[in-house]
């Protein structure tokens, strides 16, 4: 098994808006590519704002600050003058609660591809029906893409969320948590589909289940007050983690 | 633990009287609604007819004619302060909800726009009527602003087809460019509006003066822009967060997040106030009298005078003849049915929406 | 379910474990009952591989456990596949001493046409592979039929050390090898015995009974 570097965070340090502590210190991590890396810790710990930091959404609040490399293929993402769309469209984000717009089914599952000025009808078609098989939502909506959105179940909705995220054929895609509002047969789909989705895409995943990331993920980091405690494979955190705090926080004992 | 049953007793006396009076409250309330809407409807059906439609008034006194100039005197009034008030409004509102959300000048536009909605119609109608109507000597203020608010508008409009185009035609980012691209959008539009400003200056300020269709539509306008700006803000404000993040997510500029998540999920809640706004505007009779006046001949003429339902009431009823008394009832019938059933009609709008979201 | 692809890993690596083992103990043998070294070398080779995976599928086991949390059926089946590897190893050690005790017969004349061994080989080996093969199709019945057949291997080996008993008397320098000869079926014998744990495993991951230190007909009779 051959790991391609996907992403790389290099002595990265974030600051929010109007604070002098950063709120992420020195943090340095590979992404493999295909693989699922996952971000656990207790609430607080900076996971979800590193996960934050690699599609550049702390950009849309005036202030925050990063400082350090992200690198995504060798390329430095928080350069100054990098194309924010460009950087979302190859680095696509599923959030915690599931956000269709309010629009049909195909609609959503387009919008990603409408912006970028995509107006082939035929084209947009294929490549939507391509995202929903992906997604493994086809089957379910098929009959109803001109339903709106709003009338699907949360577990749904939540697969069409990364239907519409594929839909633009992101290289890394980043999962905030995306089960922590689903019933546990939904959240047992989305977790296969996730382990499906690495073959098309490297992923990042945050979440607060640490069951979950051990079930998923490939690679695990376990994140501690902005820091990143310890990172390793997903085999070797979850039996014999080399730090204490990693051990403590895995076995129970806080968090 | 109950112990003591004259304090339970006490008790259930007392929510009895306050249901009971609360109650009565209500019904008081209700039963002056129905009185006057009663009242409007029985004298208003008997004095109505075709004619009051069709036919211009008859000189005083003399029997017959209709009042065919006060409802296309209105209807134009209202159209015109709907296409000023609600761009502006709704313009307004976005800037306050989306681009300036959380400063301070957000907050203070906000408050402003409140006391603003709460000033008296009259006040607004003398405001126009300083500005826009009474003579200054030898400066004719009425026709520069009302020139100065058309050029606004015509900005507006040409703006947004601008703005429409250019992000057609290029892909645009929030990067250096994308802000490049914004500020020609800005600076173009501040400059056609300034250009129309001075071309239409001279060949159109000495058509506008004393009391005038403008000046009335102002007024109105006035009045409309805050209530439309502060549901449209609320409507914004209501839209979560987190649907506009994940439309960034997918590489939305912020222009198309506005317009295809924003507006798509609020647009019931935005049309509500709209037409709430021209409901509330178009039974104000404060405002018309200082600026528009009244007008006993049918016009079109924006520039001259113009008759307007709720003023036409307001003199007829006040007048000597009872032909004019009973045209007055048939006006007030006409105009309160309106606005009622526009009302009832956006509420239930409202309703529907949510219906069918849950 | 996010675990099967990780219990069809580790059951495939177990059979291909289980083959090796099977192998060695045939290699091994071979050699003594065709008195050739040239089955030998393959002994050590499988050796060192099956020691190499013995600690892989440990570590994958257990981190198995840690990370998808198993219940019931799949707590029981990852338990026992931890079980299957170590037998599968010892089964590896046991062909290793066959191979060693084969080096030292083999540099001596034959003692005799060996008549009972292969005999004992061809039923400890049958037992192995038919282990195996109830762990591979999770087949409790072959599994059964297997711990009855651990008898057979019992009297085989107290038949075999009988006959060396009356070489040895014969002609003392025999001494040697026949004392190896019965180091080599007190292996097969334990081999047998393994492969009786390998069909006990089987048994309990798809039925979730214990049959260790049991015998079956106790479990027979229970039943009945």
């Amino acid at each position: 098994m051959s790991e391609n570097l996907k992403m790389q965070v290099k002595n990265f340090y974030f600051y929010y808006a109007g604070s002098k502590e950063p709120a992420l210190k020195n943090i340095n991590m590979p992404i493999y590519e295909n693989r699922v890396t996952a971000l656990i810790g207790p609430s607080g710990c900076g996971k979800t704002t590193l996960l934050r930091s690699f599609n550049r959404m702390h950009d849309l609040y005036p202030g925050n600050r990063y400082e350090g490399e992200i690198l995504l293929d060798g390329e430095n993402i928080l350069r100054e003058d990098i194309d924010l769309i460009d950087l979302r469209s190859r680095v696509g984000m599923v959030f915690q609660k599931p956000t269709p717009f309010p629009m049909s089914i195909f609609d959503n599952v387009a919008y990603g591809l409408k912006i970028r000025g995509i107006k082939d009808k035929t084209e947009l078609s294929e490549r939507v029906e391509k995202a929903l098989k992906q997604a493994a939502l086809w089957d379910e909506v098929k009959d109803r893409l001109n339903e709106p959105a709003s009338g699907m179940s949360g577990g749904q909705q939540q697969r069409l969320v990364i239907a519409r995220a594929l839909a633009v054929e992101p290289e890394v895609l980043l999962f905030d948590e995306p089960t922590s509002a689903l019933d546990p047969i939904s959240t047992a789909k989305i977790e296969e589909l996730v382990v499906q989705l690495k073959e098309n895409v490297t992923i990042v995943i945050v979440t607060h289940n640490m069951q979950q990331a051990a079930r998923v993920s490939d690679y695990t980091g376990f994140m501690y007050m902005g820091e990143l405690i310890e990172f390793d494979k997903t085999d070797i955190i979850f039996t014999s983690p080399k730090e204490k705090l990693t051990e403590q926080y895995i076995s129970g004992k806080f968090g | 633990m109950i112990s003591n049953p004259g304090y339970v007793k006490r008790r259930k006396i007392r929510g009895f009287i306050a249901l009971f009076l609360s109650t009565l409250a209500a019904g008081l309330g209700l039963f002056w609604l129905g009185f006057i809407l009663f009242d409007v409807l029985r004298h208003g059906l008997t004095a109505i007819n075709l004619e009051l439609f069709l036919e211009d008034p008859a000189p005083p006194g003399i029997p017959g004619g209709g009042l065919r100039n006060a409802f296309v005197g209105q209807i134009l009034i209202t159209f015109y302060a709907t296409i000023i008030g609600v761009p502006l409004g709704l313009l307004a509102g976005t800037f306050i909800a989306e681009y300036a959300r959380g400063t301070k000048f957000a907050r203070v536009v906000s408050i402003l726009s409140d006391i603003m909605v709460s000033v008296p119609s009259i006040v607004v109608g003398t405001f126009i009527y300083a500005i826009m109507v009474q003579p200054q000597g030898k400066i004719n203020l009425g026709g520069i602003f009302g020139v100065l608010f058309l050029s606004i508008i015509l900005a507006i409009i040409f703006g947004s087809i601008l703005n429409l185009i250019v992000k057609k035609v290029i892909r645009i980012s929030e990067s250096k460019a994308g802000k490049v691209v914004n500020l020609f959008v800005t600076l173009s539009t501040i400059l056609f509006g300034l250009v129309t400003f001075l071309i239409l200056m001279p060949k159109l300020v000495d058509r506008i003066h004393g009391f005038n269709g403008w000046a009335g539509a102002s007024a109105l306008a006035f009045i409309m822009i805050p209530v439309v700006l502060r549901t449209t803000e609320d409507m914004l404000t209501l839209v979560p967060w987190t649907l506009r993040e994940a439309a960034f997510a997918l590489g939305a500029s912020y222009y198309n997040v506005i317009k295809d998540i924003v507006y798509r999920s609020a647009i019931t809640g935005i049309l509500t106030g709209i037409i709430l706004s021209i409901s509330r505007v178009a039974g104000e009779t404060a405002p018309l009298l200082f600026t528009s006046f009244n007008n006993s001949y049918f016009t079109l003429n924006m520039n001259e005078p113009m008759a307007s339902l709720t003023v036409t009431i307001f003199n007829y009823a006040m007048g000597p003849y009872e032909d004019w008394h009973e045209k007055a009832w048939a006006a007030a019938f006409v105009i309160t049915f309106f606005i009622l059933i526009v009302t009832i009609l956006s509420r239930s709008i409202i309703h529907l929406k949510y219906k069918n979201k849950s | 379910m996010l675990i099967k692809p990780r219990l069809e890993e580790i059951r495939d690596r177990l059979m291909e474990m289980a083959d090796m083992a099977a192998e060695m103990v045939e290699n091994a043998v071979e050699a003594i009952v065709q008195h050739d070294p040239k089955y030998l070398p393959k002994v050590d080779e499988l050796e060192e591989k099956i020691d190499k995976m013995e600690v892989e599928n440990e570590s994958l086991i257990i981190s198995t456990i840690a990370r998808y949390q198993p219940e019931a059926k799949y707590l029981r089946i990852l338990v026992m596949d931890l079980f299957v590897n170590r037998d599968l190893e010892r089964i590896g050690d046991h062909a290793e001493n066959i191979k060693e005790n084969a080096e030292r017969i083999i540099q001596r004349p034959k003692l005799k046409e060996y008549v009972d061994l292969p005999i004992m080989t061809e039923i400890t080996l049958g037992m192995l592979k038919d282990a195996i093969r109830s762990l591979s199709e999770l087949d409790t019945e072959l599994a059964r039929d297997v711990i009855k057949r651990d008898d057979k291997v019992d009297a085989l080996q107290d038949q075999i050390i009988r006959e060396l008993y009356t070489y040895m008397v014969e002609d003392p320098s025999n001494i040697k090898v026949a004392l190896r000869l019965i180091t080599v079926t007190n292996n097969l014998e334990r081999i047998a015995d393994l492969s009786t744990n390998l069909a006990e495993e089987v048994i309990y991951m798809k039925e979730g009974k214990m049959l260790r230190h049991q015998e079956l007909d106790v479990e027979e009779g229970a039943e009945g």
